[in-house]
């Protein structure tokens, strides 16, 4: 073991301290660097949308299945959107078989959050026929490879998988109660495009402080309200992704710090 | 403000438990430990804190899951874990009754609990919802009929001292201005809420005897 | 000038009340020979400043600018030049400028020198496993007893209660408890006897009843004649002349987790009237 690696693994907060002291981090990269995203969409051809979303080393697949579904009693012209975070073991060493773990489930349900309260997509567009059919979108993000920043790769990822989905025109005979695909014709996803980092960023606020006290070194960094940024509306998807490199430089500390978790 | 009320020692076998109550939200969390730790949760420089909590109807689904996690960060880095390495912590929150506020009673109840239970702690915290309705009115603690109505629902939990903010969740698009009034008055409520706190401990060690 | 500061937190000085207190194996009547002779010093002028909390400023204080010297005990830490209570509790001052929280727990945590009463869990190789309701189990080498020596070995099966105490209490070492003092001397530890009744209090509570100014247990002792110990860890092992007595006195102390003292010793005869009644009534029967 050389005596950089003996320094690291005995005295971690030392040796990360004078890195952050340099406003660097470990591996060279600046304190309010992005590390580089390589977004690539349609990459599972069976699934209705999907997209593959690189964050460094942070490898994000996610897959969209529709289904034809019906929709629930209290909400009867609305379609269901069920995101799921699945972080295999091949992904990190830390990372175990079995059922999802804490990580996997939180961003579960930050997706979920995200989904339904930024209004990026509306439920109504999924129903087909108010009662009788609607869409249920099943987004599947997997995780690959894991080095930090899972929520922003996965946010990523499912949006631009979203904006992949291609659905099938469905038409609904009433009279023999009978549905019938058009499997040739593809009928694109209405997408409102709300920046999703906006969200993200409150969302990800109470993420910093804990572990960035978890570390101990930033902690004096964290003012309550001060990580909050103004919702922007995007149009296409490559600004999507520009502007989300801006405010991860605002997230960086987050970044940072996940990134410390893991290096 | 709902009414806040509480009962520390609620439960005789556990180091320390709280009933605690917002409104019409119930929440009943025991504290046991510093204790026995096994093998595979073993930290060798700190304790381990394990959160569980289970809805009053139904079983544990995803919600809870992510409720438990933020609450186990939250209470992770108030509690002094490095004072008691190779132990386990375990908080266990039951939800009585709801009436939407369970984030932050759940939050209050661990508190109180762990206050009970006399775990070594940096400071104090709370939990205070505040929403904000279609007309750009906060409410502070509303009830789950008007959480339905409003636009954002946003939970904050704060210290004791300086009523900085130990984590934040957020349903609901806010934008930035509505986002620090909300905070405002957040921490505005919580003061009230550290002085129930205040109370509640006074109540408990002014009861005790005295011999000197 | 230099100030004292522990670097282990459960660090609990000598000049500790709570530490002075050794009257811990006795009849009724050493209790009253022990409490006049101890407390007077130490326990006295112990001053209750007021209830706090984690997180609270309990005082200022820069070693380097301020010339008096303080002591700080449990439940406190001193952080930035800032005193601030780490337990919520009543904060107590004694005399000596010894500041410390006085906070109710049922969870033990073991310190040095506290007396203790454990349960024999198993043996391995030359020490005994003792649990002592602590997060980790305690060991007790076989020759740590009162002329033990390696032909006498002290045998004790499992379940066997001991009375000992803690020899090393350290956040990063398991407990080790002894039966002896310095000199070799029992001074009143050991295995207890056979037929003893053990339950769980609160550690204020036995604290509370060992605190020699405190006569609850000569309350108790004008009714029946036992023998009580108290460990540090809550637990309290009391015998009598008979089950039922053994089961009021429980009782008894059992109040003064629910009750002031001034209640509980009130209370105290007339539960152990109603006891002792029940026990003549049988008795006739």
């Amino acid at each position: 073991m050389t005596s950089l690696e003996t320094w690291k693994t005995f005295e971690p907060e030392s040796y990360y301290k004078s890195f952050l002291e340099k406003n660097k981090r470990p591996d060279g990269r600046g304190l309010m660097k992005v590390r580089p995203i390589t977004i690539k969409i349609g990459t599972v051809t069976t699934a209705e949308g999907s997209s593959t979303v690189r964050v460094g080393h942070t490898t994000v697949m996610c897959g969209i299945k529709a289904e034809i579904a019906t929709p629930a009693l209290r909400n009867p012209d609305e379609g269901f959107i069920v995101p799921n975070v699945e972080l295999y073991p091949c992904s990190s060493p830390k990372i175990k078989m079995g059922p999802p773990g804490e990580k996997a489930m939180g961003t579960s349900q930050f997706l979920k959050n995200v989904l339904h309260s930024s209004g990026v997509l509306d439920l109504k567009d999924l129903c087909i026929v108010p009662n009788k059919l609607a869409w249920c979108l099943y987004c599947d993000v997997a995780c690959i490879n894991y080095d930090g920043n899972l929520y922003d790769a996965a946010l990523t990822a499912i949006m631009a998988a979203l904006q992949n989905v291609r659905l099938p025109v469905v038409s609904y005979d009433a009279e023999n109660d009978k549905t019938s695909v058009a499997s040739e014709r593809t009928l694109p996803l209405m997408i409102k495009l709300m920046d999703p980092t906006a969200e993200d960023e409150s969302q990800g606020s109470g993420e910093v402080v804990v572990v960035l006290l978890e570390n101990g070194s930033l902690c004096t960094t964290h003012k309550p309200g001060g990580q909050l940024i103004l919702p922007n509306i995007l149009d296409d998807f490559v600004k999507l992704a520009k502007k989300r490199v801006k405010v991860v430089n605002n997230l960086i500390d987050r970044v940072l710090t996940e990134r410390m978790d893991t290096s | 403000m709902s009414k806040h009320a509480c009962e520390l020692n609620f439960l005789s076998r556990s180091d320390g438990s709280a009933l605690y109550s917002i409104g019409n939200t119930v929440a009943l969390a025991s504290v046991n430990g510093p204790g026995e730790v096994k093998k595979f949760n073993r930290l060798y420089n700190r304790a381990y804190l394990e959160v569980s909590y289970s809805p009053s109807t139904g079983q544990s689904m995803i919600g809870e899951r992510a409720l438990e996690s933020v609450i186990t960060r939250t209470v992770e880095q108030v509690i002094l874990v490095h004072l008691h390495p190779r132990t386990a912590v375990n908080v266990t929150i039951q939800e009585m009754q709801s009436d939407g506020l369970e984030l932050s009673t759940s939050v209050n109840a661990a508190c109180l609990s762990l206050l009970d239970a006399g775990v070594q702690m940096k400071s104090t915290f709370a939990a205070v919802t505040c929403c904000l309705t279609p007309s750009s009115t906060i409410l502070i603690e509303p009830t789950a009929a008007e959480m339905k109505e409003s636009v954002a629902v946003a939970t904050f939990v704060l210290d004791g001292q300086a009523l900085n903010v130990l984590s934040a969740h957020q349903e609901g698009c806010l934008n930035a201005e509505n986002f620090n009034a909300c905070l405002k008055a957040c921490q505005t409520a919580a003061k009230d809420v550290f002085n129930f706190y205040r109370q509640a401990l006074e109540k408990k060690y002014h009861t005790c005897n005295e011999i000197s | 000038m230099t100030m004292k500061l522990p670097s282990n937190p459960h660090y609990v000085d000598l000049n500790h009340p709570q530490q002075q207190q050794h009257v811990l194996r006795y009849n009724p009547r050493a209790l009253e020979i022990n409490s006049e002779t101890k407390m007077s010093q130490e326990v006295a002028g112990v001053e209750v400043l007021k209830v706090v909390l984690p997180g609270d400023e309990v005082l200022q204080y820069n070693p380097d600018r301020n010339k008096e010297r303080i002591f700080i005990g449990p439940g406190l830490r001193w952080e930035d030049n800032v005193i601030r209570a780490t337990r919520p509790g009543l904060l107590k001052k004694t005399l000596k400028r010894l500041y410390y929280v006085d906070s109710h727990q049922k969870r033990y945590i073991p310190q040095k020198r506290e007396f203790v009463i454990g349960t024999v869990l198993k043996k391995k190789g030359d020490n005994y496993i003792i649990d002592i309701g602590a997060s980790e189990q305690a060991t007790i080498s076989y020759l740590s007893f009162e002329n033990a020596s390696k032909k006498t070995k002290k045998e004790m099966k499992v379940g066997d209660l001991i009375f000992g105490q803690l020899l090393v209490a350290n956040k990063d070492m398991e407990p080790e408890l002894v039966c002896i003092d310095t000199y070799d001397r029992a001074v009143g530890m050991g295995p207890l006897p056979e037929g003893g009744l053990l339950f769980n209090v609160s550690l204020h509570v036995a604290r509370l009843i060992v605190n020699p100014k405190n006569s609850f247990l000569l309350t108790i002792s004008k009714m029946f004649k036992y023998t009580i110990v108290v460990g540090f860890n809550g637990r309290i092992w009391v015998k009598a002349k008979k089950q039922g007595e053994m089961v009021a006195i429980m009782n008894c102390i059992l109040m003064l987790e629910v009750m002031t003292l001034e209640e509980a010793n009130e209370n105290a005869l007339r539960v152990l009237s109603s006891f002792s009644q029940h026990n003549s009534k049988e008795a006739t029967c």
